[in-house]
């Protein structure tokens, strides 16, 4: 795994990859709107997404609103496209918080002493055995919701993950010959674990991560869903889906527009994470074909 | 095999304490006060106290901490602060409708995943295995609740083909309720163990001693739902403590969204009126039954599996 980064010089070869299946077409596209829509979205639509228009409310999809608009008459497909900009900051920036948490830890556990490397996976163990959805509503009872209390709760599920990975790689690592020289040339523990182990453990993890990244956004919309986080006025796919869920009997489209790109985004992730897998990994490939 | 079993159970009772003690540690690290936000600001300080005695929140951090885990031997999880109900109660009357919700999403993933992941792995790249390959991936990767919010839509709100809220009285009306929740629930492990027991019969597919089967002509049937697939469901097998736990967490959306009793809605029921020991029992006990899953099937495997006993 360590010597899985072939190639991130060439990005024209890997555009031509992603594009040779079906997947990876329909991944490529949808994850261009994604983060179009997430970037542009005051350009693409001519409304706010928390403008109210009471005599709008519950209207249907027409050529004004092309996904109709909700329960106190704001415009469900701009909602949408800046419901995308919350999902795309919260899915990269926890993504690489818990990334960067979770390699140094494992890595600490690694090469650190024994009694060091037990305590950090017996954390690590412990808060993967908590049943995550659970724990998010204890601690939405405790303080209430909001976006840092979401977002921290997605790291703190998301570390041990890392960390455990992180540490299984180093513990390779530390064996290599290269790491052996060096410590025999005098190099202390910190120097090795800076200069040496963090540089080849990040390359991998970072794939692993962007393999996560459907289900760090499917628990984002989640919890949002629930009523915890992001809170009611920002626009976020959860948000809508809940929204969408209250009034599912006289509306059925603010739940399809809240859904949808959740539908499709988490789908396009997965499709491109596994293309991945079968490119880095040559035993799978074996087996594919 | 016994030593492995009682050191599996020592560190599951180890887990069990960190994660009363980081449980407990909630209420004194995070910022705000749990007795406020539950009264509000307007409670005078002789409700304050009371309310903090009942929470135990006046005793110190280790007694606290000793408190409950003696509570926990003795099945004891707390009291609603409201009520005064035991937490064991509240949960022992919900836990057979999660229950029964996260078997039957278990039963629709095996009976369904099972035979799809085999029947795949016989046509490994024909257009129908590359098809069910990604709608199985598809089933992996749609959340869950989106999918009970779209199956409510589809199928009790638009259709009404089945129940749109509760569980259901009586048999059949019972079984009628869990339909629609437990698919929503049991879809992505559907398509997990489809994976999962495909590219484990390819592999055991190619062994030497399915090879030798087939040199003395047993029927194609007979080597795989016989000899096969003993060995390829042991993957599964394997994950099915962690599918069965995982379904437990994931009932939570579809308790919530088919307004279904269940462990789920009882805690987020609670976060309404800031129950706390409501919802730190029930975050305990759902701990405590993924810790008892994942060690059954652990035990599981090797029963089923002389390799992995002699591996130990």
């Amino acid at each position: 795994m360590s010597a899985a980064m072939p190639a991130l010089a060439a990005p024209r070869r890997w555009v031509a990859w992603c594009l040779s299946t079906p997947a990876g077409r329909f991944s490529a596209i949808v994850l261009v709107i994604f983060a179009a829509s997430a970037l542009l979205a005051p350009w693409l639509t001519p409304y706010d997404p928390n403008h109210i228009s009471v005599y709008e409310r519950l209207a249907s999809p027409s050529w004004q609103h092309w996904l109709g608009t909700d329960q106190i008459g704001r415009d469900m497909l701009t909602r949408v496209l800046y419901g995308a900009r919350v999902a795309l900051a919260i899915s990269v920036g926890c993504t690489s918080v818990s990334l960067i948490l979770g390699v140094a830890f494992g890595a600490l556990a690694g090469v650190g002493p024994r009694v060091l490397d037990a305590a950090l996976m017996l954390l690590f163990d412990t808060i993967n055995s908590l049943p995550t959805v659970l724990l998010a509503l204890a601690i939405m009872t405790l303080i209430g919701s909001s976006l840092p209390t979401l977002m921290g709760l997605i790291v703190l599920f998301y570390v041990p993950y890392f960390g455990r990975i992180a540490r299984g790689q180093t513990r390779v690592l530390v064996e290599a010959p290269f790491i052996e020289a060096e410590r025999m040339l005098g190099a202390s523990t910190w120097r090795i674990l800076r200069d040496h182990l963090m540089p080849n453990l990040l390359g991998p993890m970072a794939i692993i991560a962007s393999m996560e990244m459907p289900s760090v956004i499917s628990l984002e919309a989640g919890l949002s869903f629930l009523g915890l986080g992001v809170r009611a006025p920002t626009a976020t796919w959860g948000n809508i889906l809940q929204d969408g869920y209250i009034f599912i009997r006289d509306t059925p489209w603010i739940a399809i527009a809240g859904g949808v790109p959740l539908v499709l985004t988490t789908l396009a992730f997965t499709f491109l994470g596994e293309m991945l897998r079968d490119r880095l990994d040559p035993k799978l490939r074996k087996e594919v074909t | 095999m016994a030593v492995y079993i009682l050191k599996r159970l020592g560190l599951a009772a180890i887990i069990l304490i960190v994660a009363s003690i980081i449980l407990i540690a909630m209420l004194h690290v995070i910022p705000g006060d749990p007795v406020s936000a539950a009264l509000g600001p307007r409670a005078t300080a002789q409700i304050r106290a009371e309310f903090a005695h009942r929470m135990g929140l006046d005793r110190s951090f280790p007694v606290q901490v000793g408190k409950f885990l003696w509570g926990v031997l003795h099945g004891d999880l707390g009291y609603d602060v409201w009520t005064g109900r035991s937490v064991t109660a509240l949960i022992g009357d919900v836990l057979p409708y999660t229950a029964a919700l996260a078997t039957a999403a278990l039963l629709w993933a095996i009976g369904i995943g099972v035979p799809l992941g085999c029947w795949t792995a016989l046509r490994p790249g024909s257009t129908a295995d590359r098809i069910l390959g990604a709608i199985s991936v598809a089933f992996i990767a749609i959340p869950a609740f989106v999918v009970s919010v779209y199956s409510l839509l589809i199928f009790a709100v638009q259709l009404h083909w089945f129940p749109a809220m509760g569980a259901g009285e009586g048999f059949g009306d019972v079984l009628w309720h869990l339909f629609l929740p437990s698919l929503a629930v049991g879809l992505g492990w559907m398509g997990y163990l489809a994976r999962l027991v495909r590219s484990a019969m390819m592999e055991v597919l190619r062994e030497d001693h399915i090879r030798a089967a087939r040199a003395y002509g047993v029927p194609e049937r007979v080597i795989v739902w016989r000899y096969a697939l003993r060995l390829a469901v042991i993957p599964a097998v394997t994950v099915l403590g962690l599918a069965l736990s995982s379904l437990i967490a994931s009932s939570v959306f579809a308790e919530i969204v088919f307004n279904r009793p269940g462990l789920g809605r009882l805690a987020y029921d609670a976060v309404e009126t800031r129950n706390y020991p409501v919802i730190m029992g029930t975050v305990f006990f759902t701990c405590f039954l993924y810790l008892v899953c994942t060690l059954a099937a652990d035990i599981a495997v090797m029963l089923l599996d002389p390799r992995a006993r002699r591996s130990l």
